[in-house]
């Protein structure tokens, strides 16, 4: 070949230690196999795609298909056809999920019953044998909302040889949506107070799905008597506790006020009991908390005070102004911004004190109550 | 004189030729293992129905730290879908890095930010503090003023300002996605002797968002964006998931990445550079080996963060050529570790494929280009074997390529259209031709202006002057 190089090209050719045919049939060799490869890739990334998105189109299809047909069975003698394919099995079982969600009574048993005939409870229940945790996990989660209390024993078993936190926890909620008697209830949370790494958030989640399943059935008392027997007075597990108080709060269950002020002058003494206590007072509207305002509003601990002005609505103006314009020149940031955020639940009422306070010597209190004027303007107008 | 001239380039030839089949080979294994690792681990976390709550079964609180300068047009938006995350327990700290424009004012305008003289116990070096403010609106959110210093300086100070255990920095302008934060934190509550995890970071642009979520994804339309959702694709779900298994993962994007304070505490925070996240994932690693800590800095490829990134070549260009003297700097900077058997795999695997592979891959390809022309021009080339070499190349930058985008797919389906996975394979072909070279050049560029621009010694940081830094009173 012509070039700048002279000789070299021979006598690169000369030196070459592979000789050139051989490394040729490697290359070729190599770039069939690198080709057969990206076809087969290419089209497994467009077959795969394709797939996904008819079988997707699929279940919407057979999730309609038996929304109406589900909907028509409940009310009168209509069949429901029996799912051929997985596909229609995973989407029978969702519609029937769906509407035993929002209906009671009659249509839960009846939604059994469909899901029984259509061989859907038998479908989960096979899956809970997989080897596939996250499958077995799905499974008892849809036998739980289909409130298929037959699997309990076998659930049971699950979450009592299960040694990692997480499949625990997820089990676990399945166990709260079939539980049926407080020990029920007790076996699962003194199982999840074993794993110190579950967060309290999950445990309270759990504790108020508990709370409303033993509401609508009348039960509740009977619930925080077990609790006050079984994890206050017998084996006094105060993270359980905590949980469970300000689950209670949040439902807004005021059954559960005579227990909460025991646990809060028992163990009040415990700031985290205490906070708990007195959040969950505070959100189910506790007709007395300006006795538990005025306890605690100089308490030395900060999130004792911040948490009580969060709830200073619930007392007479008369009774926490003073307190409010104390709480604004708190130590602490957390308790001024939540005594001048009160402010606003006395709305015009507040007026004359915050105008007062715009002359404050503190920058913090100034911008504060200038804000909330402003605010209180923004309302009014 | 001509044979020592013929034995160099073929010696030359044959350099090029083995370093492109580890290179590739390597790549290569890193799909088969990327593969197997995320399939193992979507096992365990896909079809997960039960959402969020479930997903609260293990967390713990986090301090999501957000250096801003010059942001007044995104920062609100931006901050206030953090502050909507799903979360049990996290705050948010602004760290306004002394910015020029309006940044401080807006913030403080629309967060109703009051000043307070929060003291900061400074254990990590930074500029001086000017005030801190918290906000009446969001009680879990704290906004620090402070002097100009970078990126790494506001870090550092986010670090002494916040208050969990855990921190996460972000960009300004990204967007997590919902249940990011519970994923990657988890990890931290499974495994004690993990100290650091990042996530996988996308590209956003196209995509529609609504409330500071992303809720629908397309792939991007311009072509210098699209290439970058194939760069990204391929970095993240393979390169970075086979690391994990000899812990010597040495980048986690400052994008999205989660550390325990302490842990960064202990090597004197972020150092002042260009790439201050792989700056800190190195030395983190070298402390905790010298120190013969136990440790782990993991990949999980599931929590993601969203990110823009740059539409135009001009500023593609000027990224790259940071990222890549950003990299060669946190190298140059542990240089110690370079096949230190000392340092065990990170000093004898993940090091060196960091400075062979990264830092100079480059520099090889570029003289293999160069060696083309040349031998072109000296009539040594031999075409048949030139064209055969190009496409076996050619054809195995597909294969990786192609490969994961199709292990996204598998895993993932965030592209709902069907036309957009198409794009990306289309794309993944043509990058060979003109984009990747483009690519090689700036990055080649870079590796020479960081040794021509005369960049100082950079200092390390100590820990011991703990002394506590008080803002200017109200």
């Amino acid at each position: 070949m012509p070039g700048l190089g002279g000789e070299l090209p021979e006598l690169l050719d000369k030196i070459q230690f592979i000789p050139p045919p051989v490394l040729k049939e490697i290359l070729i060799k190599l770039i069939l196999t690198l080709f057969l490869i990206n076809v087969v890739l290419f089209a497994i990334t467009v077959g795969q795609r394709l797939w996904v998105d008819y079988r997707d189109r699929r279940y919407r299809k057979a999730y309609e298909k038996y929304t109406e047909q589900v909907s028509q069975a409940l009310f009168t003698e209509g069949k429901v056809d029996k799912p051929k394919t997985r596909i229609e099995m995973e989407a029978l079982g969702d519609v029937c999920i769906e509407i035993r969600r929002k209906f009671k009574g009659m249509v839960e048993e009846r939604i059994l019953e469909i899901a029984e005939d259509t061989g859907v409870i038998r479908y989960y229940k096979k899956q809970t044998k997989s080897f596939l945790i996250q499958t077995k996990i799905t499974a008892y989660e849809k036998l739980s909302y289909l409130g298929v209390t037959s699997v309990k024993p076998s659930l049971k078993e699950e979450i009592k040889k299960e040694d990692k936190d997480w499949v625990v926890g997820k089990l676990c909620f399945a166990y709260v949506n079939l539980s049926e008697t407080v020990e029920d209830v007790g076996f699962v949370f003194s199982r999840l107070s074993e794993f110190k790494t579950i967060s309290l958030k999950f445990i309270e989640f759990l504790w108020f799905e508990t709370i409303k399943k033993f509401n609508e059935r009348g039960e509740l008392s009977n619930l925080i008597d077990f609790v006050r027997d079984r994890f206050y007075l017998r084996y006094y597990q105060a993270d359980t506790l905590r949980a469970f108080i300000e689950a209670l709060g949040n439902f807004g269950a005021v059954e559960g006020t005579d227990f909460i002020l025991e646990v809060y002058e028992e163990k009040g003494e415990d700031i985290l009991i205490r906070l708990s206590c007195i959040r969950s007072l505070g959100n189910m509207g506790y007709s007395d908390f300006c006795r538990i305002f005025i306890e605690n509003v100089s308490h030395k601990d900060w999130r004792v005070r911040a948490v009580v002005f969060k709830f200073s609505y619930l007392c007479e103006r008369e009774v926490v102004m003073d307190y409010l314009e104390k709480g604004l020149g708190d130590e602490n940031y957390y308790v001024r911004m939540n005594a001048g955020r009160a402010f606003l639940f006395f709305g015009d009422n507040a007026k004359p004190v915050l105008e007062k306070l715009l002359n404050s010597e503190d920058t913090f209190t100034r911008d504060t109550v200038t804000y909330l004027l402003e605010e209180l303007e923004a309302k009014n107008a | 004189m001509l044979k020592a001239l013929a034995y160099f380039l073929l010696g030359f030839q044959l350099f090029i030729l083995i370093y492109f089949f580890i290179v590739n080979a390597i790549y290569t294994m890193f799909i088969a293992v990327a593969v197997f690792h995320i399939f193992r681990f979507m096992i365990l976390i896909r079809r997960e129905r039960l959402e969020l709550m479930l997903s609260n079964v293990l967390y713990r609180p986090i301090s999501i730290l957000v250096p801003a300068y010059n942001e007044e047009e995104t920062i609100v938006s931006s901050l206030k879908s953090l502050l909507n995350l799903h979360y049990p327990e996290f705050e948010v700290v602004v760290i306004n890095d002394g910015s020029t424009d309006n940044t401080m004012e807006v913030l403080k305008k629309e967060l109703k930010l009051v000043r307070i003289d929060k003291p900061v116990r400074k254990v990590i070096e930074h500029k001086p503090v000017k005030d801190i403010y918290i906000s009446l609106d969001f009680p879990n959110l704290i906004v620090v003023d402070k002097e100009n210093g970078g990126k790494a300086d506001a870090l550092n100070c986010g670090i002494n300002v916040c208050n969990y255990p855990l921190f996460c920095c972000i960009d300004a302008d990204s967007i997590l996605e919902e249940e990011a934060l519970l994923r990657a934190s988890r990890l931290f509550v499974e495994d004690k002797l993990v100290i650091a995890t990042g996530g996988t970071v996308r590209v956003l642009n196209n995509s529609v968002v609504k409330g500071g979520r992303v809720v629908e994804i397309k792939a991007p339309k311009k072509w210098v964006e699209i290439f970058q959702v194939i760069e990204y694709t391929r970095g993240f779900l393979s390169g970075r998931t086979a690391w994990n298994i000899f812990n010597s993962l040495l980048i986690i994007s400052g994008a999205f990445g989660i550390f325990r304070k302490d842990a960064v505490m202990m090597v004197g925070g972020y150092r002042h550079t260009v790439g201050e996240d792989m700056d800190l994932v190195v030395r983190l690693h070298r402390h905790f080996i010298e120190e013969k800590i136990p440790y782990k800095i993991l990949f999980v490829p599931d929590p993601i963060c969203w990110t823009q990134v740059p539409s135009d070549l001009k500023s593609l260009l000027k990224q790259r050529n940071r990222w890549h003297r950003g990299l060669i700097d946190s190298l140059w900077f542990s240089k110690k570790m370079f096949f230190n058997p000392r340092y065990g795999w990170v000093g004898m695997l993940g090091y060196p494929y960091f400075v062979f592979v990264e830092a100079l891959g480059p520099m090889v390809e570029f003289l293999g280009y160069l060696g083309v022309v040349l031998f072109y021009l000296f009539g040594m080339l031999n075409r048949e074997f030139a064209l055969l070499f190009f496409l076996l190349a050619f054809l195995w930058g597909i294969l990786i390529s192609v490969g994961s985008i199709l292990i996204d797919n598998l895993m993932y389906r965030r592209y709902g259209h069907f036309k957009d996975i198409l794009k990306l394979c289309v794309f993944s072909i043509i990058e060979a031709f003109g984009y990747r070279q483009l690519i090689v050049m700036e990055r080649f560029v870079a590796l020479f202006q960081f040794w021509y621009r005369a960049w100082g010694k950079p200092k390390r940081k100590r820990i011991e002057g703990r002394e506590v830094e008080k803002t200017s009173s109200a």
